[in-house]
């Protein structure tokens, strides 16, 4: 019974923002506010089963050090008063070093060298021409989008850096178009998610 | 209208509950009547597969589960088929999520794995934590020491009743064969790629809404192993490993629905082209 009652909630639900593909109404803003709220809820449950676990159950067996962390939990909150805001600081200032710190550890490795070893590319692979072909344009399209931010190279008005740049640009400017494609394909298959609910699991066609 | 003007502008300015309204309506109708477009297999999709393939019975593959219910329907599809696959090889789960609403979708998620149906116990040869906060941090220690920051599972059993969770001890990055990220949100993977890939050179796959994947191409294939592209690479995943499911059957309206976009992006242009681009 709760699985059919849940269904039609979904459907209705589903149906109802929906209607924002014609305009913003009560009723699509309705669906939307549910979903707000439910989400809020879990969050706040999510967020106290987590100080809970890793916090307040340790304090009370004993492990007194786990109450800086709720300590500096609770400063985080004086953002909210003007005269006090100084305190939110020093909390948020260990996160973000904490952050930094542990994402500076791979960064280099992972965002720097790596990323230039993968951007050395053979320009003659023995028996596929596809693949010497495919190599050579990302080397040119490499080159000339790095051309296209290197500001002092342009000034000086040669034409072979104004030409790479410019074609910089137009490969910049494909690389743009396939994330805007990859972004209409993800509305698209989200969407294409609640069709195929509202017509397979709730109406039960086809 | 009769003047080119006024045809491209309307081209241009076509209403917005148009554009939908076909593109619910050619969603809906090849969801009846499918066409069977041809599912081509990208090579990201097959080092995903290669990745798990290569696991043997008994290797942990450590999951993130990071995405939430807007992302469920070709997230999920690719999930299930890659879960089906690596329980096929005899491999252990261990779940947790970086996303508040994930772990309400696990449940659902398992129920259509099925592991129990391949002689899976819960505790022994999957587990799930639940969510686990702190970002790229928590993924450190998750790697150093997963039972010093997990003290209990998503259904508060203390994980020192759990032996999966004992085998995994300290150093936990030595007992883990691969690491799945399934998620929404880049900062994840550059996260995990750093504190796994990069740290402990483990191999690493992910599956990731369309509109990720550009800002993760540039780690494929160094740091990241194999990227499943949303539901166009959940369908492949499902057609090479042969666990046909959800994924396949949304693909006929995933190209429908592209297909709509595109004529519609056509018309615009035109649109465009005859006012504004013309008159240039």
């Amino acid at each position: 019974m709760a699985d059919v009652i849940g269904l039609w909630i979904s459907a209705i639900l589903t149906i109802m923002i929906t209607t924002l593909a014609w305009k913003d109404t009560p009723v699509s803003k309705t669906a939307e506010h549910i979903y707000l709220g439910v989400i809020t809820a879990n969050s706040i449950v999510m967020a106290w089963g987590s100080i809970d676990s890793s916090a307040i159950q340790k304090i009370m067996s004993g492990q007194i050090l786990y109450i800086i962390p709720v300590i500096l939990g609770i400063m985080a909150y004086a953002r909210y008063s003007k005269e006090n805001f100084w305190i939110y600081r020093y909390p948020i200032a260990l996160v973000v070093g904490i952050g930094v710190g542990t994402a500076m550890s791979g960064l280099v490795g992972g965002s720097v060298i790596d990323q230039i070893k993968s951007s050395f590319w053979s320009l003659n692979v023995p028996g596929d021409i596809g693949a010497s072909l495919n190599n050579l344009i990302m080397v040119v399209t490499l080159v000339s989008a790095m051309m296209y931010f290197i500001f002092t190279i342009k000034a000086t008005r040669s034409p072979i850096a104004i030409k790479l740049s410019t074609f910089g640009r137009y490969a910049m400017m494909a690389a743009f178009g396939y994330s805007f494609a990859n972004t209409i394909a993800t509305r698209i298959n989200q969407y294409a998610g609640r069709i195929a609910f509202l017509m397979l699991e709730w109406l039960q066609l086809g | 209208m009769g003047e080119n003007g006024g045809i491209g502008k309307t081209l241009a300015n076509l209403p917005t509950w148009l554009y939908f309204g076909l593109i619910i309506i050619a969603m809906a109708y090849i969801t009846l009547y499918p066409l069977g477009f041809p599912i081509p297999i990208s090579d990201q999709t097959r080092y995903v597969y290669a990745a798990v393939d290569v696991l043997e019975t008994g290797d942990i593959f450590f999951v993130n589960m990071g995405y939430e219910s807007g992302t469920i329907a070709f997230m999920e599809p690719g999930m299930v088929a890659v879960f089906r696959h690596a329980i096929s090889k005899g491999v252990k789960l261990v779940i947790m999520s970086t996303a508040v609403e994930s772990p309400m979708l696990v449940g659902r998620l398992m129920d259509k794995v099925k592991p129990e149906a391949s002689g899976y116990v819960y505790g022994e040869d999957w587990v799930h934590l639940g969510f686990i906060a702190g970002g790229e941090p928590s993924y450190a220690s998750l790697m150093g020491d997963i039972n010093g920051l997990v003290t209990e599972d998503y259904q508060q059993t203390p994980t020192s009743d759990l032996p999966l969770m004992a085998e995994l001890g300290a150093p936990t990055h030595e007992k883990i064969a691969l690491v799945g990220i399934w998620t929404a949100g880049g900062d994840v993977i550059e996260g995990w790629i750093r504190q796994a890939a990069v740290q402990y050179d483990l191999p690493l796959i992910t599956e990731v809404n369309e509109m990720m994947v550009p800002t993760l191409l540039p780690y494929y294939p160094i740091n990241l192993d194999g990227i499943l592209n949303g539901g166009i690479g959940a369908a492949e995943y499902e057609n090479l490993s042969g666990f046909a499911g959800e994924a396949i059957k949304l693909s006929d309206m995933m190209t429908m629905g592209g297909l709509v976009v595109l004529i519609f992006l056509i018309l615009g242009n035109i649109g465009f082209l005859m006012t504004k681009g013309g008159k240039k």
